[in-house]
């Protein structure tokens, strides 16, 4: 795939004939220095942007005959997305935040109670279901956004730098928890970082090197 | 050693420049939000200066017109309903040797659908009276051309006037009197400086005067000047059947006439103003809120509070600036259209006044301008305290000043519940002042908005809190709309406010106009007692021939006929409407009484020396039931007693009633000026009428005939016509909270922008976002129209029973319809949708990873 973007200064090309295939249940780590593509490949895959040229498939559907209704719809049901910003709904509760995946994708609302509340409860956070996003800690807002992009059992979950607003422990304890629940619920996990660590945990690294895939060392990044 | 500059102003000097340039890149990428701000600001200037300029040209014309009429006047002869005998002047000038005297004839007269004032002079006496009456051509300057006044027809107009016309000296031009036609020839002009105190006139010699009005050998009144105040004992002693008032107290009391009429406009205008307030408050507290990095980043740097306070509100001072000037330009076009509605309006119940030239004076100009920028920078010292008045580590963070606001609401709610209290008392303290009516409508109007974001956190309490019952059954999506109202208190609620205080005042004048209206009709109903009214011209000092009511009698189907004489006269130093009507039978014969004299006030009032008067003039005079007015009769000054105040809605000046045979045994005039016909219950009216022409066709007289139905019909026209105005300001008002609202939800909708491409991240398509927005707008609405239902009804009570009888001296029922209510919440939820279009389907094609990038 290819997308170019029409900058002040002419048009800027940031993927350059990317391309790979994850497998279900993988987890891959897509590393490589800032801006050489690696959030707008996130934000391709997960529909909310689309490319010049090529094809995006996820779950066996081609994501580049979608138009933005069925790619929102798409997103909706298949994608789990988690930003370095949280990016919670400042207005709604930890429960709710977790609650809207499950009331966007028309679950019964027993279900969504019933999963909304599991959720919270593994990822450590059923006392704090009334609180509001500015009163959770980072690791706790960290936490309710894992939750919220698990909790409807997508095919895919997105991470964006998830534990890059994180303190060191913080963040390990967020990737271990992260794993877990990806490994448990069987998910594939694309995760976009800056740390070693946290790519280590993946089955495999991805490198992108000015718009492209640079299949080899991963360690030179580092 | 090293000196570091702490120095206020040596900070200001060097941050200002850097606020300057950070404020103008700012304002240039958000355009849409000054212009919502200046289209706001400049339409409350726009409001009040319109009003204001319209205000001063109508009382400027009548009060130059006054003026001029009165000249060097000091003292006025006034006689009854028919006015004075020409013989007495004749015998003041030359028997008496008075020749500081002036006779003057006037009465209505209209060139094609324009009303003017006839003013019937004579010319030799003049010049000691109106320098200028002659303007260019007086008596000494032009002497031959002015004694073509002498003849019968000629006449003199303001240059501007004649001009305006398409009329040239020599023309002869067609007026109407009292619905008959006549001709005038135009021999000359007035010019001069002060021709426009003539606009309004059609200047002609006494004796064409008498002629077109039908006033043969009478005068309206001798004009006097008097030097020495035992001049005014001896013509005291000469008239003593007469009247002799100071002209200066009648020019004050005929200005008065109509000042509750501009005060009760300009209350109105003020209202729009109140609500641009709320609107520059909004901006400047939503300007604040978006620049809180850079604030932060300034007073991390050194600038003080004070700088940064001096600096945020002269940005405002600025743009109020701007704004106002775009207000008074607009002011000057909307005030032209309103000129029109409020002489059209003086005219309907006050006396004729014609204006056609909008009159900008340098007061009118600096009062819209202290206004609008006073507003302005009122509206902008409380976000600008809470940028300053925060600490640099809290203005960074984003919910600082939401958190402020949070914590305000319950002082807030306690101040406005004191103003409200205030308001109240106000009225409980107050008896009869109309300012302090408007001062405890404007305290509870004001107090009522702080309660709204207290009322508003109820409400979404009740919603979605953790205790409101629907929860249980609306999801996070539906928790959504509400709860960014209350996260977003600081300016959802003074949106909500600016809504509240726009739509409840046009509930609460809804509701007055409602009872008014109501009350006109209940009025007319009672009152209009006959089938058919035949009208003569009331200046028609002949009689209605018996033979003629005998004929009407004899008619089919009449089975009775009811004569009516109504005048002009003066009672209490101002003129009054005199209605002589003959009774029959027993009953209230259509009046509805307010307040009687005790037992026996019908008794009284038949046999001759009590009346019966209007609401407006008990409340103008301060009289009451028993009370006594000095009236000038034709055989000379009485005292009547005031038998009952009655209800009437038809005279704005005040009204007087008096029995008809006491009429025609106090004033030597047997004139009707009308008949009412009562007709058998079978009769049809319309079948009725042409048999009744035929009998008035006889009589070489002039009629109008009009039925019950009609009459009712013409009085009700004439009613909306009356508060055209009143409506038209309603919508300005409704206008500026419009741009409110939208600006608002342009705010709100901008600064979520990341929160919505979120929520589109995770599924939420464009028309589920767009709907979601739509319905945020929606309960802004609905919120603020079931806010103003109360502030509403309360305006109303206060309009109908403070204002109203305070400004016009009317009583009304208080009448409250569903209708009016239900209007004023589709017109909130109207409002606020149609604002709420823009923003949400701008926000639904926002690409969300646009939004997502700029995070």
């Amino acid at each position: 795939m290819s997308k170019s973007y029409l900058t002040a200064s002419g048009s800027e090309t940031i993927l350059r004939g990317v391309s790979f295939d994850v497998g279900q249940s993988e987890r891959v780590a897509l590393i490589g220095a800032s801006g050489c593509g690696k959030s707008t490949l996130l934000n391709v895959i997960a529909g909310i942007d689309t490319i010049d040229s090529g094809v995006v498939t996820v779950a066996g559907q081609d994501l580049t005959g979608l138009d933005e209704k069925q790619r929102t719809l798409y997103r909706r049901r298949h994608i789990g997305f988690v930003y370095q910003s949280f990016n919670l709904i400042q207005t709604l509760t930890a429960f709710e935040n977790v609650q809207l995946p499950l009331q966007l994708n028309r679950f019964p609302t027993e279900q969504i109670t019933d999963l909304a509340q599991a959720m919270l409860e593994r990822v450590g956070l059923a006392d704090r279901a009334t609180a509001f996003p500015d009163q959770l800690s980072g690791g706790e807002q960290q936490r309710v956004a894992i939750a919220r992009a698990m909790v409807h059992s997508p095919s895919l979950v997105l991470a964006d730098e998830h534990t890059g607003n994180l303190d060191a422990e913080t963040g390990r304890q967020m990737m271990d928890l992260f794993s877990e629940l990806a490994e448990q619920c069987g998910q594939t996990v694309l995760m976009v970082t800056h740390s070693r660590a946290v790519a280590d945990t993946a089955d495999r690294i991805l490198q992108i090197v000015d718009g492209r895939i640079e299949h080899g060392d991963s360690a030179r990044v580092w | 050693m090293v000196t570091v500059p702490v120095s206020g102003n040596t900070l200001m000097s060097s941050a200002l420049p850097v606020f300057v340039k950070s404020s103008l890149r700012y304002w240039q990428k958000h355009r849409w939000q000054v212009l919502l701000m200046l289209i706001g600001m400049a339409l409350g200037v726009a409001v009040v200066f319109a009003v204001e300029i319209a205000n001063a040209s109508a009382k400027r014309a009548f009060a130059l017109s006054l003026d001029a009429v009165t000249g060097r006047t000091t003292h006025q002869i006034v006689g009854g309903s028919a006015g004075v005998d020409e013989q007495l002047y004749t015998h003041l000038r030359t028997e008496a040797g008075f020749r500081r005297s002036a006779p003057i004839v006037e009465g209505e007269i209209a060139i094609g659908s324009e009303s003017f004032q006839l003013l019937g002079v004579d010319l030799f006496a003049e010049p000691m009276f109106r320098d200028d009456s002659t303007g260019s051509n007086s008596v000494a300057g032009r002497g031959r051309a002015s004694l073509q006044l002498l003849d019968s027809g000629s006449a003199l107009l303001a240059r501007t006037t004649v001009q305006r016309l398409g009329l040239k000296i020599g023309d002869h031009f067609s007026v109407s009197v009292a619905g008959r036609d006549a001709t005038l020839h135009l021999i000359d002009v007035i010019g001069g400086s002060r021709q426009a105190a003539f606009e309004s006139l059609i200047m002609v010699d006494v004796s064409t005067a008498q002629q077109l009005l039908d006033r043969n050998g009478r005068l309206s009144r001798i004009d006097l000047v008097i030097e020495d105040p035992s001049e005014l004992d001896s013509i005291r002693g000469l008239f003593p059947s007469h009247e002799i008032i100071e002209s200066q107290t009648r020019n004050a009391s005929l200005k008065q006439m109509t000042q509750a009429f501009h005060t009760n406009l300009l209350a109105m205008s003020l209202l729009a103003l109140l609500v641009g307030a709320f609107l520059i408050y909004n901006t400047v507290t939503l300007s604040v809120l978006q620049r809180r990095q850079m604030f932060g980043a300034l007073r991390v740097a050194g600038v003080t509070r004070r700088e940064l306070f001096t600096a945020i509100l002269l940005e405002a001072t600025v743009f109020a600036v701007v704004g106002t000037l775009l207000g008074l330009l607009l002011g000057l076009i909307l005030g032209n259209s309103l000129l029109v509605l409020v002489t059209r309006t003086i005219n309907d119940l006050y006396f004729t006044l014609d204006v056609r030239r909008i009159d900008v004076s340098l007061v009118s100009v600096a009062k819209a301008l202290a206004l609008g920028l006073g507003a302005a920078v009122i509206a902008a010292v409380a976000p600008a305290l809470e940028a300053a008045g925060s600490a640099p580590a809290t203005v960074l963070q984003r919910s600082s000043i939401e958190k402020q606001a949070r914590g305000m609401v319950p002082l807030l709610a306690l101040v406005g519940t004191a103003l409200i209290l205030c308001g109240a008392l106000i009225v409980w303290i107050s008896s009869s002042s109309l300012w302090a009516g408007f001062a405890a409508l404007l305290f509870i109007v004001v107090g009522y908005s702080l309660l709204i974001p207290k009322a508003l956190m109820f409400a979404a309490g009740l919603v979605s809190g953790s205790s409101g019952w629907l929860r249980r059954f609306v999801g996070p999506m539906g928790h959504y709309p509400v709860r960014s109202l209350t996260a977003s208190l600081s300016r959802t609620s003074v949106a909500i406010a600016a809504l509240v205080v726009a739509v409840s005042a046009t509930a609460g004048v809804g509701i007055m106009i409602n009872s008014f209206r109501y009350s006109v009709i209940d009025w007319l109903g009672q009152t209009l007692t006959s089938d058919i009214y035949i009208r003569a011209a009331e200046s028609q000092r002949e009689a209605i021939p018996d033979a003629l009511k005998q004929d009407i009698a004899a008619l089919d189907g009449v089975t009775g006929l009811r004569v009516a004489r109504g005048t002009e006269i003066e009672a209490s130093g101002s003129p009054v409407r005199l209605l002589a009507l003959q009774f029959s039978g027993n009953g209230n014969n259509g009046f509805s009484f307010r307040k009687t004299n005790g037992q026996g006030h019908w008794q009284r009032f038949r046999s001759g020396d009590g009346i019966f008067v209007s609401e407006p003039f008990a409340w103008k005079t301060g009289l009451t039931t028993g009370d006594r007015v000095r009236l000038s009769t034709d055989r000379g000054i009485v005292d009547f007693t005031i038998e009952g105040v009655v209800t009437d809605y038809s005279a704005g000046q005040g009204l007087i009633i008096i029995n008809y045979a006491s009429y025609q045994r106090y004033w030597t005039d047997n004139a009707i000026t009308s008949i009412g016909l009562q007709l058998q219950p079978d009769v049809d009216i319309e079948r009725f009428k042409p048999g009744l022409r035929d009998v008035l066709a006889r009589y070489p007289m002039e009629f109008s005939l009009r039925s019950n139905r009609e009459i009712r019909e013409v009085s009700l026209d004439i009613f909306d016509r009356t508060f055209a105005i009143t409506h038209v300001l309603r919508l300005l008002t409704v206008g500026v909270a419009f741009v409110g609202i939208l600006s608002a939800l342009l705010a709100l909708a901008l600064e979520r922008r990341q929160e919505f491409a979120v929520l589109r991240s995770i599924g939420l398509t464009p028309s589920e976002l767009r709907n979601l927005l739509f319905v945020q707008s929606g309960l802004m609405g609905l919120v603020a129209g079931l806010l103003s239902l109360p502030l509403g009804l309360v305006m109303s009570k206060l309009l109908v029973s403070i204002i109203n009888v305070r400004s016009f001296g009317w009583t009304m029922d208080f009448q409250v319809p569903a209708g009016v209510l239900l209007q004023t919440l589709l017109l909130a939820v109207a409002a606020a949708l149609i604002a709420g279009i823009y923003p949400s389907a701008m926000l639904s094609r926002l690409p969300p990873a646009q939004a997502l990038r700029n995070q």
